[in-house]
């Protein structure tokens, strides 16, 4: 199976297998990766509550990063640090230290957040549709960066519903609200909104938390199909689902990280002992 | 049947009977404040609605006379002295649409950019200044905005515009305009601030910049509420008595521009009703004209509240 | 770093669009302020020199009237029927208020008697005012009266206090109703004790501003109590001097334009006192 182009395999597949499958294929690409994004010593606070402590960590270059932890650990934070995100949050503040992408720091006076969050897209947990007709939704941003260039709307719009694989589901309802679409099929929208901002990291924040198996199970083959072209990290509370898509792993707690590494390292051979506790489930 | 089988058939049925009225165990001090309050009630509510059904007894005769509501709306002009009596009112609901509309066209935008403003760009400071203004502005009374429009706009309207009086139905709509600005301002600001902040964040994650955040995305979302912003000031435009008494010129003819003058329905009541003899046609007219102004602002306020039962309960 | 500068031309576009959007938005925010105050200072300027002891004190004269003396019987008149609106109106909109939060079981009532109230809070009040004409002065024949406009400003009033009201009850927490029944004690004991001290400060502010609203009136009162001029002395069958007529007759008769403003000031300067002691108790409250 090539993942990169979406080709769906027989039905006959345990979606395990199709998963494991997938990964192997891309597997040795991602050691070597060169670095999207790091953190050098960022501390953040909301208010007067620090949450990220002294954090050092890195993302490489067009692999999955899965963020893991228990809940209220900091991962969210860490997410809207990466694409300045935090600063719309009441409150948020990064007492110090410095996130970088590609090699140019992000919270230097010239550098205009809304260019950032272009090329680094999010995807929040729960889908959220905007007020507006199905068409216009994906093409959100994209009209604004003016990405639509001389190609037509609705083929520009077209190219990404296929890639999310919501395309044959919506096409005769273009002109619907957004709204009306099912919890999955709004979170895929949500995906192909951002891909339709031609991003080149893409960041999510539990993206099934919300959704059924099956949607799930769509969307993990999405991200997964998404691997070489996009650098992907997603923070997730389901230990099996980062086992599943991750290439590498962050372990975090308390607003720290613990360790961080290849994910075969981290979840099945990790150095520290509170790592394997909490990938074993005996805590968090 | 027995005596005290009978007497027992009554007490169940008593006590069937209170607890159908949610009166269960209580004593009769409980029961007397009960009833007393809901008298209280009934007679408040009571009264509100015989106030409308007298104004409707007075009006309807309309209905018969011999023009009917055809001719008080839209064939018949103002001529009470001529024979037989002209009692149409088309000139004052011609004048007060014309004074609501230049009101809401001036008053809707501005009252839109106050709401942004205080919603999603004033610091709170400012937010705190502003409320308080709005509320002034608001607290004015009719007749004061007549008199400030008077000694203001009527003036410099004869010496701008070489008019013979500056009262007329521009001077009437530009001080409605500022009557209602607060009332907009407001309730636009309430719609705004109650779109969840997910929605802003999502919107601003795609790297877009803030106007393009509040006109696509925020106002679209808050589009019930903004509705019931109008709405609301289309209720109090139509309405509004002594400001537009003291400035549209209580002009009985048709106006043709909104430099002319003219007489809207509230202000054509003031002026006529005391001159009208008790059970008159001429006053079967007015009250049959107070009514339909009545029955439009019944529905504008109904819709208001429509509107805002959606904004406060999220959207479908 | 040349990736993130803003040498792009839609990117330096989008940045002036923000900075034109927030410079309008603070020019409009800037005109609600102006507005408000510069309609209170220009009446403070042309009218604060005609305000005096005397003007307050005694009665209009001259020819036309008013162009001289003061302007006492107007501002008793306003007090006499807004006092006596309010004897009409509070038992009623606060006893039905009572009823619909402490012993109403049905929400649907409570639902309905909600929506009648707003309804009959937009009907305009010279839509009141034409009640108190027909029903009042003309079928009980109370004539154009201090009796007959007090009613009809108790009209008036009458929907604002009951929604006030009702929400204030309302916003007492449901747990103090609870706990004080689970007693045994009985409801009218629960409320007097638990609920109403609470509720006070909120009913009593709903009712200021429908005092002030009613004060300020013109409409209902021009059909059921007003005149130009009256003797003095409050007489409930006979017709009264309020303030906000007395202002009306001043322009349409075309008197003294200085005791205009005066009467002007004094109605904002009254009305702007009764809407900052609620603001006030407001604030208190919420802290």
């Amino acid at each position: 199976m090539d993942a990169s182009t979406g080709i769906s395999p027989p039905l006959n597949w345990r979606q395990s297998d199709r998963l494991a499958a997938a990964r192997a294929a891309l597997q040795t690409r991602a050691e070597s990766a060169p670095i999207a994004l790091s953190l050098y010593g960022v501390s953040t606070a909301y208010g007067e509550r620090a949450v990220l402590k002294n954090v050092y960590c890195s993302f490489a270059e067009g692999a999955i990063t899965a963020i893991v932890g228990p809940s209220g650990c900091g991962k969210s934070t860490l997410l809207r640090v990466l694409n300045r995100t935090l600063e719309l949050v009441p409150q948020g503040r990064v007492l110090s230290g410095s996130v970088s992408f590609r090699g140019t720091a992000l919270h230097q006076a010239g550098v205009h957040p809304a260019a950032i969050r272009k090329r680094i897209g999010l995807i929040h947990q729960r889908p959220v549709p905007f007020p507006m007709s199905i068409l216009e939704d994906v093409l959100f941003g994209a009209r604004y960066h003016g990405l639509l260039g001389a190609s037509p709307p609705l083929e520009y719009a077209r190219s990404y519903l296929e890639q999310v694989g919501l395309w044959s589901e919506v096409k005769d309802r273009l002109r619907d609200r957004a709204e009306r679409l099912s919890g999955g099929q709004q979170q895929r929208l949500c995906l192909a909104r951002t891909l339709a901002n031609q991003p080149e990291v893409i960041l999510m924040d539990e993206p099934c938390s919300s959704l059924d198996p099956a949607a799930t199970q769509q969307i993990e083959e999405l991200i997964l199909s998404l691997k070489p072209r996009y650098s992907i990290v997603i923070v997730t509370h389901n230990l099996a689902q980062a086992r599943r898509i991750a290439d590498r792993a962050i372990f975090m707690l308390d607003g720290e990280i613990i360790e961080q590494g290849p994910a075969e390292e981290i979840f099945t051979s990790p150095r520290l002992e509170l790592t394997r506790d909490f990938v074993s489930g005996r805590i968090g | 049947m027995t005596v005290s089988g009978a007497a027992g058939n009554f007490s169940a049925r008593v006590s069937s009977w209170r607890s159908s009225l949610a009166v269960s165990e209580e004593s009769l001090q409980e029961t007397v404040a009960r009833f007393s309050f809901l008298f209280l009630l009934i007679a408040a509510l009571g009264t509100l609605v015989v106030v409308l059904l007298m104004v409707a007894r007075e009006a309807y005769p309309v209905l018969f006379s011999r023009s009917g509501l055809w001719g008080l709306l839209i064939t018949e002009s103002w001529e009470p002295l001529s024979e037989p009596a002209q009692l149409g009112v088309r000139h004052a609901w011609i004048s007060t649409l014309a004074v609501t509309t230049i009101a809401l066209s001036l008053a809707v935008p501005l009252g839109f950019g106050i709401g942004i403003f205080i919603a999603e760009i004033a610091p709170a400071a400012i937010k705190e200044a502003l409320q308080p203004c709005l509320e002034l502005l608001a607290g004015i009374p009719s007749v004061v905005y007549g008199f400030f429009g008077y000694v203001t706009l009527v003036p410099w309207f004869e010496t701008s515009f070489e008019m013979a009086t500056g009262e007329s139905l521009l001077a009437a709509g530009l001080i409605l305009a500022v009557m209602i600005v607060p009332f907009v301002a407001s309730t636009s600001a309430e719609a705004l601030g109650a779109v969840p902040g997910d929605v802003k964040e999502a919107a601003l994650a795609l790297g877009v910049n803030r106007c393009w955040m509040t006109t696509r995305v925020l106002v679209r979302h808050a589009a019930p509420g903004m509705f019931a912003a109008v709405a609301l000031g289309l209720g109090r435009a139509l309405g509004e008595t002594l400001a537009v008494l003291m400035l549209a010129g209580n002009s009985v003819a048709l106006p043709a521009s909104p430099l002319d003058r003219g007489q809207p329905i509230t202000a054509l009541i003031i002026t006529e009703l005391g001159e009208a003899g008790v059970g008159s046609p001429k006053q079967e007219a007015l009250f049959a004209a107070a009514l339909v102004l009545m029955v439009v602002i019944v529905a504008v306020n109904t819709l208001i509240g429509r509107l805002k039962r959606r904004m406060l309960h999220g959207r479908v | 770093m040349a990736a993130f500068d803003l040498s792009l031309r839609a990117e330096r576009a989008h940045l002036w669009q923000d900075r034109v959007f927030i410079a309008v938005a603070w020019s409009l925010g800037l005109l609600g302020f102006v507005l408000p105050v510069s309609i209170v200072v220009f009446l403070f300027y042309r009218g604060a020199g005609a305000i005096s002891l005397d003007l307050l004190w005694q009665s209009p004269r001259g020819f036309p009237l008013g162009a001289s003396g003061g302007i006492r019987p107007a501002i008793e008149g306003s007090l006499a029927l807004v006092i006596l609106g309010l004897a009409v109106s509070l038992p009623l909109a606060v006893g039905g208020a009572v009823y619909l939060t402490e012993y109403s079981a049905s929400d649907r009532l409570r639902r309905a008697a909600s929506f009648c109230a707003e309804c009959l809070a937009g009907v305009p009040a010279i839509i009141y005012g034409l009640f108190g004409y027909s029903f009042l002065v003309v079928f009980l024949q109370m004539r154009i009266s201090l009796l007959a406009g007090g009613i009809t400003l108790g009209l008036v009033m009458l929907p604002i206090i009951l929604i006030g009201a009702y929400e204030a009850l309302r916003a007492v927490e449901e747990k103090y109703r609870e706990t004080g029944l689970a007693l045994g004690v009985s409801r009218i004991y629960v409320f007097r004790r638990n609920i109403w001290p609470k509720a006070r400060a909120g009913v009593l502010a709903a009712v200021v501003l429908a005092a002030g609203h009613a004060f300020g009136s013109a409409a209902p009162v021009l059909l059921t109590a007003s005149v130009v001029m009256s003797k003095g002395g409050l007489d409930l069958s006979s017709p009264v001097m309020t303030l906000p007529t007395h202002l009306y007759y001043l322009v349409s008769e075309a008197s003294s334009l200085e005791q205009a403003y005066a009467t002007a000031l004094i109605l904002v300067l009254l009305l702007l006192a009764a809407n900052f002691s609620v603001m006030r108790s407001k604030s208190r409250r919420q802290r």
